[in-house]
């Protein structure tokens, strides 16, 4: 029962050791801005994978419905269909249902999809991974012309399209935005990377009541995670993950000498050691 | 506990437009919801054809309630019909455009309200518009995006239509007050407001059925006249009176519930003056007024020489109104 209880906890840490960057709030603001400026119809969002794009477009989508009367919808290319177009990711999105490939590989929006983006006049539409699926150059731009199409007038829909700036999964298309761009900067070693860590710190003692002062192992951590947001917290939370399986409590400096593949090797020690008890 | 993964229903939402947005994450979910919506044609099920809305609820309701897991009997209550005179679901989807693209930008889903399949609700009350026909039932919701199929044929435009529009808003919610109470007792049979529902609804049939040779008025007095349909000749009156009045359009049915509320005393003098003021101009060929004498004189001329075998009825239903204009109706009919 113990056990039960110390290995959710254990896990929980995914859920709760979870802190912005002031790289992630910039980017949040600098997209409401440019939302708020009707000059560029579509926004482009980037960054590398584990920058925190998925965290920037959520919140922005949030801070659009508390700030202002204007409508958004967030498209989640992963969900949909691979093969479609932006015109049928619109359509599919609001519950239109057609047959594949019944509006052929066109540059040309169809009918449907122009009364529908007509419809949803000012809206703000948020594409997530907006390259997922696209297969060749010839596809992604046969893409781009249909997403400026829709955020051409008559149509006028503001368009934030974002993806990793390093690698979209499913896609050999590059990403090079050619438009107004918000982007996402990785960490370099310097004192703001150092104040994160006494906040994530502080973050692992008030959630877990664990000492432990990240700044002095600032070095290691800024090595281990190459200055990724997503690759540092993943270790950190190795690491607290380890010391509550070992019932210890801090975070022992040692821990910081590990690998992050290392560290998980002998998380699942720990864990196959207390499932068997 | 409530059933967080089912969408809950909006305000007035019919319950094929509801089905319509649930999303399907079980093999049982998608079958349910293909055989309401008829989205699978091929499919042998016992429910295709059937109207989704109103006709064997029950039926739907416990294929929904078993596939999504939903308990509460209450919850279904909400999609009962609150008419019992409805337009079938196999003539065509009524909807205001507006409303349509409004429920996109709220919901991000077309939402279809139950009140468009009421025959005495050709307006939508929110945007002051004579509902849209979008043709046949399709499921994919496309019709919504391309436009009318059918076009409502409406010959006045601008401050006329805006006359009227007004006008039929006062009789539609008269209308659907009365036919509520009606459809709230079931023992009402017999009682006054059942007499006068009945009576209305017998005018208004009357105003909107199309013969062989001609059509009721209020299908030519705002709107271009209907194509003669040679496939009910031998239909008899009073059945072509009941057919053609569920296959009339928003805009014929609205000309109806005026002529219907001028002609029972509903509507008033001066609503009548600024509604000939208004019109006036926009007359085609028709040299008719909307006063209660002219009507019935338009009515008597379509059936002269006609089979009169309407005429015992019509008069039945205009005696249960004891109103000056509507005796004003009968003079002008000549009975």
């Amino acid at each position: 029962m113990k056990n039960a209880r110390l290995i959710r906890r254990a896990f929980e840490v995914d859920q709760y050791l979870v802190l912005r960057t002031p790289q992630v709030e910039a980017a949040i603001q600098q997209m409401i801005t440019a939302l708020q400026n009707e000059a560029d119809p579509v926004i482009y969002l980037s960054g590398l994978s584990g920058s925190g794009v998925s965290t920037v477009l959520a919140e922005t989508s949030q801070s659009i419905n508390r700030a202002s009367s204007k409508t958004y919808f967030t498209v989640a290319r992963p969900e949909i269909d691979d093969g479609y177009l932006p015109s049928e990711y619109l359509l599919h999105h609001f519950g239109f249902k057609f047959a594949t490939r019944a509006f052929q590989h066109h540059k040309k929006l169809s009918p449907e999809a122009i009364a529908l983006g007509g419809m949803l006049a000012q809206s703000i539409i948020l594409v997530e991974d907006y390259l997922a699926g696209v297969a060749s150059v010839e596809q992604k731009r046969t893409h781009m012309h249909q997403w400026s199409q829709l955020a051409a007038p008559p149509i006028s829909l503001r368009i934030v399209l974002a993806g990793p700036s390093d690698h979209i999964k499913w896609s050999w298309a590059s990403h090079r935005p050619t438009g107004p761009t918000v982007l996402i900067e990785e960490w370099r070693f310097n004192d703001l990377f150092r104040i994160y860590l006494k906040d994530v710190s502080s973050l692992i003692y008030s959630t877990y009541k664990l000492d432990v002062e990240l700044p002095l192992h600032a070095k290691s951590l800024f090595k281990v995670s190459q200055g990724n947001t997503a690759r540092l917290l993943e270790y950190l939370r190795e690491c607290v993950r380890h010391t509550i399986l070992s019932a210890e409590t801090g975070v022992c400096a040692k821990l910081f000498k590990l690998s992050f593949r290392e560290i998980v090797n002998a998380n699942a020690k720990s864990l196959r050691d207390l499932t068997d008890n | 506990m409530p059933n967080r993964s089912v969408t809950l229903p909006i305000t007035e939402e019919s319950f094929s437009s509801w089905c319509h947005r649930l999303q399907p994450r079980t093999e049982a979910q998608w079958r349910v919801i293909d055989d309401i919506l008829n989205l699978n044609h091929d499919s042998p099920s016992r429910l295709r054809s059937r109207d989704p809305d109103f006709e064997s609820l029950l039926a739907f309701e416990s294929c929904i309630k078993e596939a999504f897991g939903l308990k509460k009997l209450a919850f279904f209550e909400r999609f009962r019909a609150d008419c019992v005179w409805l337009v079938p679901h196999t003539v065509a989807d009524y909807a205001c455009a507006d409303c349509i693209a409004e429920a996109l930008r709220q919901h991000g889903r077309i939402v279809l309200l139950k009140s468009w399949r009421y025959l005495s609700a050709p307006i939508c009350p929110r945007h002051t518009k004579i509902l849209t026909d979008y043709g046949t039932r399709d499921s994919s919701y496309l019709q919504f995006l391309t436009g009318p199929s059918v076009p409502l044929r409406l010959t006045i435009t601008g401050s006329a239509l805006g006359a009227v529009i007004k006008a039929g808003l006062k009789m539609q919610a008269l209308m659907l007050k009365l036919e509520k109470q009606v459809v709230s007792n079931p023992h009402s049979a017999g009682r006054q407001e059942f007499s006068i529902f009945h009576a209305r609804k017998h005018i208004m049939e009357f105003l909107l059925h199309a013969a062989q040779y001609g059509a009721g008025l209020a299908t030519q007095f705002i709107t271009t006249p209907r194509a003669a349909d040679r496939a009910q000749t031998d239909v008899g009156f009073k059945l072509l009176m009941k057919v053609r009045a569920l296959q009339a359009n928003a805009a014929e049915r609205t000309c109806a519930l005026i002529m219907m509320g001028i002609i029972t005393g509903c509507v008033s003098r001066q609503e009548i003056k600024e509604l000939d003021t208004q019109t006036e101009s926009n007359r085609s060929w028709w040299s008719c007024r909307w006063d209660p004498e002219s009507l019935g004189r338009s009515c008597s001329q379509i059936y002269y020489s006609r089979d009169r075998t309407y005429s015992r009825q019509i008069r039945d239903a205009l005696n249960t109104f004891n109103h000056k204009q509507t005796r004003e109706f009968i003079k002008g009919m000549a009975f």
